[in-house]
């Protein structure tokens, strides 16, 4: 299934359990930026063309329109709920960081992004992910990369009671088998 | 299960997140060296057991290389530093002294 990118969201497919709502959300425009994030320049050419300042190593970080997402100590996640700046932001972008050593590029074909709602989406987590998700250690702005069962994914957290989840569109399927699953009545834990 | 402090995004990453590298800091062998030297460089690792230093590669997170000292026999990790060094830092060394007096790094 090919998603074309509007820029407005649409839900795909969603799954309920009783305690796990899931859903796969699609159009939701995604571009990577890869760079020296240590590199002053840089840091103020993506504080003025995304009107939000580079987040910690490990955090999000997010405006009204996008938000930024820290991959690693040279890359960048940008992506937007509220779709139509993103062509505007990719090519404000391109124009801005030439003559830096830096790559630009949509990724929003390229990735699937899941919202697991229920207060026990702590618990879902836990079932495939070695990432400690205590309340403690795993809360608001933190972004994690790792894995679930045996799928690369990211995730943070949307509000109190609901994950955001991105994985590799390929692994899509397999991945929102694995979540229904793993949500499926009864089988979650009171552990968190 | 062995659990590292990847050096570069300071996570904790769980072995299943990593791929192993096999041995570090071995020095490579090119042109100009001899044959026995470019087939010691190719094929002969340590596999002690005992203390080790490895390369691992963060698959599952950041995407970076960094290194690791660990016992092999006990799974105890000594520490994780950057893959940019040449050879073990001190304080991964001492970190091992102290807890294995004997040990000599080779």
């Amino acid at each position: 299934m090919m998603l074309k990118v509007t820029g407005k969201m649409i839900e795909v497919r969603k799954y309920n359990s009783k305690d796990i709502r899931i859903k796969e959300l699609g159009g939701v425009p995604m571009l990577t930026v890869r760079g020296d994030l240590s590199n002053k320049r840089f840091q103020t050419i993506i504080a003025k063309t995304c009107d939000v300042r580079i987040p910690k190593p490990l955090n999000i970080k997010s405006s009204k329109n996008l938000s930024l997402a820290w991959m690693s100590p040279d890359e960048l996640l940008i992506f937007s709920f509220s779709g139509a700046f993103h062509e505007k932001t990719q090519k404000g972008l391109d124009s801005a960081l030439k003559g830096l050593h830096s790559l630009i590029l949509d990724v929003s074909g390229a990735r699937s992004l899941f919202l697991v709602e229920g207060i026990l989406w702590r618990e879902l987590l836990a079932k495939g992910s070695p990432v400690d998700v205590r309340q403690s250690s795993f809360a608001k702005d933190a972004f994690r990369r790792t894995r679930i069962g045996q799928v690369s994914v990211a995730f943070w957290m949307a509000s109190d009671n609901s994950v955001y989840i991105i994985c590799g569109r390929s692994h899509s399927d397999f991945f929102y088998d694995w979540l229904c699953n793993a949500a499926s009545d009864g089988s979650l834990t009171k552990y968190f | 299960m062995l659990r590292f402090k990847c050096p570069v995004c300071n996570t904790v990453a769980d072995e299943t997140e990593l791929s192993p590298g096999g041995e570090a800091h071995i020095e490579r062998m090119g042109p100009g060296s001899s044959d026995d030297a470019f087939y010691k460089y190719l094929f002969e690792r340590k596999n002690p057991l005992g203390i080790h230093f490895e390369r691992w590669f963060h698959a599952y997170g950041c995407g970076k290389w960094f290194h690791a000292a660990r016992c092999t026999k006990t799974m105890e990790i000594f520490g994780t530093y950057k893959a940019q060094e040449i050879k073990p830092p001190k304080h991964i060394i001492d970190a091992i002294t102290k807890k294995r007096p004997n040990w000599k790094n080779e």
